[in-house]
């Protein structure tokens, strides 16, 4: 590919400026840098002596001039027609002087090419007098406050654009200095880049009135051009409406005392008059919206708010060449195979996979190096993607989780991703979390019990891991917590406090119980027979049996209640039951809610389980207590793994416990084996050790005495508190 | 219209040609940021439209994605006749996705639907059929909707009634994309904001046979559907907007008088009370004890009435000159000689 092409365009609207150091500089500069350049200067009147200076200098570089037809028609105007007659892809607009240093222009072309559309720049430790500064600033502070957009220095004359936003954002007047304002609103990228400060032309001291009235103007217009001309009758609708319920009441009110007390007159009520111009002009203003609207409905065809780039016609293409060498067979997708094609769906699909698989290679390359950032927001999809390839990715992985807790916990995401070029190479998720008990830390994941990296090989990890770390200093934070499942490369400081339990499922269904072990396997099927009672004599001696049926039709009110009251026996806050309904608007049917019910009805246990891959992950569960000998526990557990076969899934995820604890040993005894988790910790702070506040400590058997001992509304409300403090 | 689709079909008999002649059915599809869903979604409706056996198209409109959709969505179209792209360079919203759709789409009954598979491409055959039973328009309804909440779906309910009564399009669920038109409902509607939603309304005021049916509805995957308080005052505007734009848009002058009366109406009123007055005895005064106030009051009601009604000359003069009259003219005519 050739270098890019950056055309910079300069209005001329006086006779004295001196354009030859403008020339060289930024020729110099951007040629340096490695782009194409071209100048166009357009002459906003009759300037000999700038036209010949100019023709001495076409010699020298590439350089188009635009004589516009009288004159005196403004920077707007001279820059639209520059743009017209320009040829770049990258469009910079700088003032008639050197404004910045000409390197600190290719920063400006730089952050194009990064992928923004347009780029303001930012003037830094600036250098024209204080008064002008301190107006500059007063401007873009009301600017800020009155149309909310992150824009520090409008006024500065160096701005970037690409093409397109040039072509589709229309400005005249003075409103050129808008243009970062109304790009942003319809929609372009717009960035700002800090640069160096040079030189100022231009009068020292107060602006007569009229410049400030012409720019308060100029923001109302603006305002009132990017917001309301899409939909009239919405904002003149508003306005009516609201004057009218003001008004007519007022106007009313009057208007019946007139008539029914006697001798009251009017004559001294002003608040009347107001009030009746104020409902006269209500209706007035919805009808002025109701013309806009008739207006812009039958303008539609001519309005065309959108423009296409193009129209590919299907087939009319020629196939991508590695297709062709990856599938030989289907590489002609001839219209006279459509005819056999026609019951063979599958076929046709097939012939588009490779080429896709083929246009995303696994391996590095080094020709462009990696880069960390943060997540973009509309970026979750395709995060939710790599998350669902990525072979170690988890349910917890998911912007959907981190959607859960950033709604529910108020827990701030610092999502990075490492790419190289468009192509990302692995994921981290982070929020920052702030606690009195842990302090201030950085967890992936926070309420999941997997979470940290996901990466395409090392080199990516260790970027991401030394960004977050960087990003740790930064902010200030004692540890980085990453709850890995699987072990990943690399040394890390590591807790062997909890484990985790999960199996392989059988193909069917009757099998799940056979690998259950006996003595839990006995539990299960005396949960599960039809209510009788125990047989303690004759031939045939049996247990109790209960009658449990196992249901997948749970809500989160019965879940919420099992799981709270269970939390707090343990003496642990509970979560708030709002995290639970957060969880499944965000997944949907990707969450299902187990009960198990006693022939009368009644709830014994629920557990929440999430689906993901090829594994059911059961995660939220509580039951009734002194009701341990039914053996619903088990049984809740047995038939969740059944219906997660018959679904199709393949694994079947029991969920972490603390090493040696009693659900441990309850999981363990149900057949599954423990497993190591690498919870790893990455310690920054000064002093930072690992976490020790988790129920396995000591010094925290007092306060959780104290806490089974709340009534169940207090510890309901104080646990969805707490909760946000322990992720 | 029925022996005009079954000529269709007939010229599509060898399937060498397809993409020569007009296809008999598009299907457009809005799609941005899906490109995990965008081979499922061709696949689904590659065999839904097969099996229906007529020439078909498939627009596909890329919003502007930037996750990759765009290679995938080329890769599709150089193997597939059928696919139609539509590209844009960046990020426009729904509608003007859907417009831009339209504007390319060639056949002369036309399928809109969402690119995030919640529609069934499945239900296309039976939305096509129900619109050769003699409607113009058949809307998909969601009756069973997947979306998890009840408070989603109350304002949604709320507001569907709401635009049901209004515009007497008696529809249950405007939100749904899957959609069935015959071309010319298409081609005479000109989609800008918000309105997609208002569609089959807007078909109505254009003298459209309106249907509907149950759509199957498969939930969504990811994000959410917003409905907030600042959406209904939203829908509230619209709606006076389509009302007007509907019922009147032959002679919206009428409208403006509406909105006028009350005001012709007061003004009259005002000026008795200011100039007739009472007394504590029971005496009619006439012109003894002016009421400045009433007077004033009155003649701002008779200004503004005016006012608003020349406004309404306005609105008269924008239709008459624009294409949406002419278009309503034609179909009614055609409706008179059917």
């Amino acid at each position: 590919m050739s270098m890019p092409l950056v055309s910079v365009v300069v209005a001329i609207s006086g006779p004295d400026v001196h354009l030859q150091p403008v020339v060289e500089g930024i020729g110099k500069a951007l040629t340096e840098a490695g782009y194409g350049c071209e100048f166009v200067f357009v002459l906003d009147g009759p300037y000999w002596r700038v036209e010949q200076e100019l023709r001495r200098l076409e010699s020298d570089w590439p350089l188009h001039i635009v004589q516009l037809q009288g004159g005196g028609l403004g920077e707007s105007i001279a820059l639209s027609a520059g743009v017209a007659k320009s040829h770049g892809e990258y469009i910079l607009n700088v003032p008639p002087y050197l404004q910045l240093e000409p390197s600190e222009l290719t920063k400006v072309v730089a952050a194009l090419e990064a992928g923004a559309d347009c780029v303001a720049t930012w003037r830094h430790s600036r250098i024209d007098p204080w008064l002008n500064q301190l107006q500059s600033r007063f401007f873009n502070w009301a600017l800020r406050l009155i149309m909310n957009m992150p824009f520090h220095d409008l006024n500065s004359g160096t701005r970037g654009f690409r093409r397109q936003v040039l072509e589709e954002v229309a400005v005249y007047g003075e409103l050129y200095r808008f243009l970062p304002v109304m790009a942003r609103r319809q929609g372009f990228r717009v960035v700002e880049v800090k640069v160096r400060h040079r030189e100022e032309k231009g009068r020292a001291g107060f602006y007569g009135v009229g410049v400030y009235l012409r720019r308060l103007l100029d923001i109302l217009a603006i305002t009132f051009l990017t917001r309301f001309t899409q939909r009239p009758l919405r904002f003149f609708g508003y306005l009516g409406f609201a004057a009218i319920a003001i008004g007519a009441p007022i106007a009313i009110a009057y208007l019946y005392w007139r008539i029914t007390v006697p001798q009251y007159s009017l004559a001294d009520k002003p608040a009347f008059v107001i009030g009746a111009i104020l409902a006269a002009f209500g209706v007035q203003l919805i009808g002025f919206g109701l013309v806009g609207e008739i207006i812009i409905f039958t303008q539609a065809p001519n309005l065309r708010d959108y423009k296409v780039e193009d129209i590919v016609e299907g087939g009319a293409e020629e196939a991508p060449k590695h297709h062709l060498e990856a599938v030989p067979a289907a590489a002609e997708p001839a219209p006279e195979l459509a005819a056999e094609l026609a019951t063979d769906v599958p076929a046709l699909a097939s012939s588009i996979d490779p080429p896709l698989a083929h246009a995303e290679p696994s391996r590095p390359t080094d020709a462009q190096p990696l880069r960390v950032r943060e997540l973009l927001p509309g970026e979750d999809s395709r995060w939710d993607a790599f998350v669902s390839r990525h072979p170690l990715g988890t349910f917890y992985h998911l912007t959907g989780w981190s959607r859960a807790v950033r709604e529910t916990f108020r827990h701030t995401p610092h999502h990075l991703v490492v790419e190289q070029g468009r192509r990302w190479l692995g994921v981290l998720p982070l929020f920052l979390t702030k606690s009195p008990f842990l302090g201030k830390n950085l967890v992936s994941v926070p309420y999941a019990v997997y979470g940290g990296v996901l990466a395409d090989h090392e080199v990516a990890q260790q970027a991401l891991l030394d960004h977050a770390a960087k990003m740790a200093k930064e902010l200030g934070v004692n540890y980085v917590e990453l709850r890995h499942l699987e072990a990943r490369p690399g040394d890390r400081q590591r807790s062997p406090l909890y484990v985790t339990f999960r199996c392989q499922l059988p193909e069917d269904p009757d099998q799940v119980m056979a690998r259950i072990p006996k003595k839990a396997r006995a539990e299960v099927r005396c949960a599960r027979l039809p209510k009788a009672p125990a047989v303690t004599e004759g031939k045939n001696p049996r247990r109790e049996s209960f009658g449990i049926v196992v249901t997948a039709d749970g809500t989160i009110d019965e879940l919420f209640t099992l799981f709270a009251d269970n939390k707090r026996r343990l003496g642990s806050p509970s979560l708030p039951k709002r995290w639970f309904q957060a969880i499944q608007d965000e997944f949907g049917k990707a969450v299902v809610i187990h009960r198990a019910v006693d022939p009368s009805g009644r709830t014994l246990a629920a557990v929440m389980s999430f689906l993901f891959k090829d594994t059911v992950y059961a995660y939220y569960s509580g039951s009734l207590t002194g009701i341990n000998d039914t053996g619903v526990n088990n049984l809740i557990y047995c038939e969740i793994m059944e219906w997660a076969v018959r679904q199709g899934y393949a694994r079947f995820d029991f969920g972490r416990s603390r090493a040696e604890s009693g659900p441990a040993k309850f999981k363990h005894n149900m057949g599954f084996e423990a497993e190591p988790l690498h919870y790893e910790y990455m310690l920054i702070g000064p002093g930072a050790t690992l976490p020790a506040f988790h129920p396995s400590n000591p010094r925290l058997a007092l306060p959780r005495r104290l806490w089974s001992k709340l009534p169940m509304f207090l510890a309901n409300r104080l646990g969805a508190r707490l909760s946000r403090y322990l992720p | 219209m029925v022996s005009e689709s079954t000529g269709m079909l007939a010229a599509t008999a060898e399937p060498g040609a397809i993409h020569k002649v007009v296809p008999a059915l598009s299907v457009v599809v809005p799609i941005y940021n899906e490109r995990d869903n965008v081979v499922p979604l061709h696949e689904a409706l590659t065999y839904a439209l097969r099996s229906l056996g007529r020439s078909y198209e498939i627009v596909l409109v890329d919003d502007g994605s930037q996750d990759g959709t765009r290679d995938v969505l080329r890769s599709l179209a150089a193997s597939d006749p059928h696919v139609r792209l539509v590209l844009f360079r960046r990020n426009y919203g729904q509608t003007p996705a859907m417009a831009a759709g339209f504007r390319a789409c060639r056949g002369n009954i036309i399928v809109s639907m969402d690119g995030d598979l919640q529609n069934d491409p499945a239900d296309i055959g039976r939305l096509v059929e129900r619109l050769e039973q003699g409607f113009d328009v058949v809307c998909g309804w969601r009756r069973h909707r997947q979306d998890r909440v009840a408070t989603r779906l109350l304002p949604s309910r709320v507001a569907n009634l709401l635009i049901a009564r209004v515009t007497g399009a008696r529809i249950h669920d405007t939100g749904c994309s899957l959609k069935a038109y015959r071309s010319w409902v298409v081609r005479s509607l000109h989609l800008y904001s918000d309105m997609h939603r208002f569609l089959a309304a807007l078909g109505v005021g254009l003298g459209a046979r309106i249907a509907e049916l149950p759509v199957r509805h498969h939930p969504r995957r990811a994000g959410k559907s917003k409905y907030g308080l600042g959406r209904i005052f939203r829908v509230l505007a619209d709606l006076v907007g389509i009302k007007m734009l509907i019922q009147f848009s032959a002679h919206p002058i009428r409208w403006f008088l509406i909105l006028s009366l009350p005001l012709f109406v007061l003004a009259p009123l005002m000026f008795v009370l200011g100039f007739v007055k009472v007394t504590r005895s029971g005496e009619w005064l006439l012109f003894g004890d002016e009421d400045m106030a009433a007077v004033a009051a009155g003649s701002v009601a008779l200004l503004v009435g005016m006012n608003v009604f020349l406004l309404g000359f306005l609105a008269e003069l924008q239709i008459k000159v624009s294409r949406f009259f002419r278009q309503r003219i034609s179909v009614t005519a055609r409706e008179a000689s059917r």
